[in-house]
């Protein structure tokens, strides 16, 4: 009797497969981390500081001793990108961290015990989509002030509703499966029931959303500190130096080109690794 | 099978079809041969991937692609290759020479577009008449399947299943095709919804003479309508014959064991008799029998030879290496 | 039809309250003095305490916003601008047109080339044309649309001098800032349109149209589009609804005198009756661009439709 050894990969060996077979998504993952190198080593990078001035050499286009040219005040712009990926990177990823946090309990405490909590919740949500992001971050830092941190609160908070309507539609959708009656009758408290039995089902779907919501993040952010409301110079915020270069731009296009190129750069990476991702969670999404 | 080509309404020859995806080739169809004379009702009987839906696929040339493919075999229908015609004869021949019905009435429909307007479409099509006289007849066929004409302008969700399945047939019929295939058109409906859309297709073939390939894992529906049934296995036929033949006479220990499943409600049981062993992996098959693991009858030549298809009484054939003793 | 029209309509009214409060007491959380600010550090505090007499700001929280409200129902006023007392609503009234225009026009443009290229990469799948497409959206979708405003400011007026940085006097003046809110959107409706074509084309009912003989054309057209294309539409709807919040940048780079360049210049000098005005207006357009797709999509998909008919009838 021939007998064929069936091989049996573990669920995270099949998705690590699907995702490695998917060029796009490791371009994007190659990105992703490229930048985050730069973030973490950036001192050791940039030749020079980001608030360096060389008020002698300044609007210089790219060449041998600053890399992208000099800005206005004769900063060299290549280190105040690579410093600029700290900042970005570090705004995207604590306020989706934010968001996360605060919109997966809010979608838990809606999806699983539902009632009351649950309407006014979703009708609380409801009224923060009925604002668009960009404008329910302009409301915030228009009250709290600009400066980083109001910025992580204010693309925080407004991303709250798309993680906790994410995390609600998925416990609704495995909240009434057999199992989970099963559990609850037989032993556990709600809250093992929630980290043993739900989490793990439901980090798919918040996974995918949380790179989608990191690129909007990012554009969010460069688009506050753009409109003045978010990062506060000297510090070196992408969106913060288009807005400082347009003054000049006439003369001298390097000062817009750069900033932006990095943008593009960390979100495509972003979209690309987060299109990979939910390909290689659920084969039946992909378009 | 002793008939000349050309009274055969329908021959397929050595078919063989693959489905090619990233991971593997699942081979579907390998090597099956069959033929059919005008009006009669043809039974496939076979487990689920045992290549009947591939088979009548590959018939209407509706092979998924780019994963399907016919790697070899003919299919003639009423002499006409059916593979080497282009794409607008095979456009005419769909609808209007040779139809087909799906297994699942809930998702055949198109869902923003009102009933008659499907039926009639296929009519307008064919038959190249007015909008109007399309929309008669479709109620015709609307009425010819027992759902009232009135509610040709209501949408698929408005029906049950089993209405839904009428309509499918009345698409499937409209147009008075030669040949029909049902593929499994009764599994997802109730029983008794399943009595009566068996009841009127077996009354719409007498009445239009349409000639029927009923593909189906249920050996009483076969019993009810079919006049010859092909036991089908890892995608080529095991056993050919009469109606008799098959129920009365099974030969092939593949279809002696799905009889032999069969609860006797006469008898009091412990447990049932399924067939030992499993289906082989359709990307992996054995060179030899596809059956031989859960055969009880083996020899040394079952698992290295694939046997071929024997003619034993008529047109009653088997393919096993064992039999020509036992006969 | 009006029954599921009245219920979305009142579902909206809780919404715009909703907001309404949260924007009102979001703003007086600031920790700054708004009146302060607007006036300057040199005005005198006589000035200043003046002032927030005028404008109710010593007011009880809730007596100020019976008042607001009560000011919005009855008389549509939305309170009047603190830098030059001009009333919210006129101020409004000038410049929401203006937005208007510029997000309708960018929509239009997104769904004219975003939809047939959707179609063409679904249809076409896995050929050069459909992965250039998808990479190319995936491009477009990481482009801040403030930085493609900006480089083509640079191309067409900078260097070849052909179009017009800044105002909206004419058609020649909308173009540039038209093409930079469109392009996001195009990508998104494009691979919204591509991944919807993709799975309708694979539903059972196209398998059944194929049965019937019909063409290819007819099928994708009348078969798999109009089922494809309802999400589309409400897609549509949400791009038009995002741009009328998201113009901000796009107006503030074109100085096109929008509801979005107000609405900036305010937050930044916390001109509160103008940014409250501003953010209710624009929260309640976008609840009533939601209703109108919503009740469009009704339109298109005859189950939804069917199902309030039905209800109706059992009554």
């Amino acid at each position: 009797m021939n007998e064929e050894k069936i091989k049996h990969k573990g669920p995270f060996a099949e998705f690590w497969h699907r995702l490695k077979k998917n060029k796009l998504s490791l371009v994007g993952l190659g990105i992703l981390v490229f930048f985050i190198i730069i973030a973490i080593f950036a001192d050791r990078i940039a030749p020079y500081g980001y608030a360096e001035q060389h008020l002698d050499k300044t609007f210089l286009l790219p060449c041998k001793e600053f890399l992208l040219g000099t800005d206005n005040l004769g900063r060299d712009i290549f280190s105040r990108i690579v410093y600029g990926s700290r900042v970005s990177l570090k705004i995207g990823f604590i306020s989706i961290l934010l968001a996360i946090t605060a919109g997966g309990v809010l979608g838990c405490i809606s999806g699983f015990y539902g009632g009351v909590a649950e309407t006014i919740i979703m009708r609380i949500m409801d009224m923060m989509m009925a604002i668009p992001n960009v404008l329910m971050a302009i409301v915030i830092a228009s009250v709290l002030g600009t400066g980083v941190s109001n910025l992580i609160i204010a693309i925080g908070i407004s991303s709250i509703p798309s993680f906790a309507r994410i995390v609600r539609a998925s416990i609704l959708s495995i909240r009434d499966l057999e199992y989970v009656e099963a559990a609850r009758l037989s032993c556990c408290s709600d809250f093992r029931i929630i980290s043993k039995h739900i989490l793990p089902n439901i980090m798919a779907p918040v996974i995918v959303q949380a790179t989608l919501s990191l690129g909007l993040a990012i554009l969010s952010a460069s688009g506050l500190s753009f409109l003045g409301l978010g990062v506060q110079a000297p510090i070196p915020e992408w969106g913060a130096m288009l807005a400082a270069g347009r003054s000049y731009m006439s003369s001298y296009w390097h000062l817009v080109v750069f900033p932006g190129c990095a943008i593009v750069l960390v979100v495509l990476g972003v979209n690309m690794f987060g299109d990979g991702l939910r390909d290689a969670l659920d084969p039946r999404m992909k378009g | 099978m002793n008939n000349s080509v050309n009274e055969k309404q329908l021959i397929i020859e050595d078919l063989k079809i693959d489905y090619k995806t990233d991971d593997q080739t699942v081979h579907a169809v390998t090597g099956l041969s069959i033929s059919m004379e005008k009006g009669e009702c043809l039974g496939l009987v076979g487990e689920t991937g045992a290549g009947k839906t591939t088979t009548a696929l590959a018939i209407l040339r509706l092979l998924p692609k780019p994963q399907g493919r016919i790697l070899s075999g003919s299919i003639i229908f009423n002499g006409i290759d059916l593979q080497a015609i282009g794409d607008a004869a095979m456009r005419e021949i769909r609808g209007k020479c040779i139809s087909m019905i799906f297994q699942d009435p809930m998702t055949s429909l198109n869902p923003i577009l009102p009933v008659g307007e499907q039926i009639s479409e296929v009519i307008r099509l064919h038959e190249k008449c007015s909008k109007k006289k399309a929309m008669e007849k479709a109620v015709q066929m609307m009425e010819m399947v027992g759902i009232p004409g009135d509610r040709s302008d209501e949408y698929p969700h408005q029906f049950s299943g089993g209405m839904k399945q009428r309509i499918v047939i009345a698409i499937a019929l409209a147009c008075s095709p030669e040949l029909l295939i049902a593929d499994e058109p009764t599994t997802a409906l109730d029983v008794t919804i399943q009595a009566q859309i068996l009841e009127m297709m077996r009354n719409l073939k007498r009445d239009m003479g349409t000639s029927t390939i009923l593909i189906t894992h249920d050996l009483g529906v076969v019993a009810e309508m079919c006049d010859h049934v092909a036991i089908v296995y890892a995608g080529c036929i095991m056993e050919y014959g009469t109606l008799a033949d098959i129920y009365k006479n099974p030969l092939h220990p593949y279809t002696i064991g799905l009889f032999g499943s069969i609860p006797d409600l006469n008898s009091d049981v412990n447990r049932l008799k399924p067939i030992p062993g499993m289906v082989p992996d359709p990307a992996k098959l054995p060179p030899g029998c596809p059956f031989e693991n859960r055969c009880d009858r083996k020899k040394e030549i079952c698992k290295n030879v694939k046997p071929e298809l024997k003619t034993i009484d008529g047109i009653h054939s088997v393919r096993c290496h064992c039999l020509e003793e036992n006969v | 039809m009006t029954r599921y029209i009245l219920k979305r309509l009142l579902m909206l009214i809780p919404v715009i309250i909703g907001v309404v409060f949260i924007v009102f007491t979001i703003e007086r959380l600031s920790p700054n003095d708004p009146i302060r600010s607007v006036l300057g550090d040199m005005a005198s505090q006589e000035e200043v305490d003046a002032m927030r007499n005028e404008m109710g700001l010593n007011d009880p929280f809730f007596v100020q916003f019976f008042n607001y409200a009560k000011g919005i129902v009855t008389k549509f006023d939305f309170g009047v601008s603190y830098v030059d007392r001009q009333p919210v609503v006129e101020m409004i009234k000038n410049r929401f047109p203006i937005t208007l225009e510029l997000a309708i026009f960018s929509t239009i443009l997104a769904g004219l080339l975003g939809i047939p290229l959707g179609i063409i990469s679904a249809v076409k799948q896995y050929s050069l044309l459909d992965n250039v497409c998808s990479v190319l959206a995936l491009v477009f979708l990481a482009i801040p649309e403030f930085w493609l405003a900006l480089m083509l400011i640079i191309v067409f007026s900078l260097h070849l001098k052909v179009l017009p940085a800044s105002g909206w006097y004419g058609i020649r003046y909308m173009i540039l800032p038209i093409i930079a809110t469109g392009t996001g959107c195009v990508a998104g409706i494009m691979r919204t349109t591509r991944s919807n074509m993709l799975e309708v084309i694979r539903q059972d009912y196209i398998r059944t149209a194929r049965a019937k003989g019909l063409k290819e054309n007819v099928i994708i057209y009348k078969h798999a589009l109009r089922n494809a294309l309802i999400p589309v539409i409400t897609l549509m709807g949400l791009q038009f609804g995002k741009e009328l919040g998201g113009v901000f940048v796009i107006e503030t780079i074109f100085a096109i005198p929008g509801i979005g360049k107000m609405l900036v210049d305010a937050c930044s000098i916390k001109n509160i009756p103008v940014v409250q005005g501003g953010v209710i207006f624009i929260a309640v357009a976008f609840g009533i661009v939601n209703l109108i797709v919503d009740i469009v999509y009704g339109y298109i998909d005859p189950r939804i439709f069917a199902s309030y008919k039905r209800k109706a009838k059992k009554r």
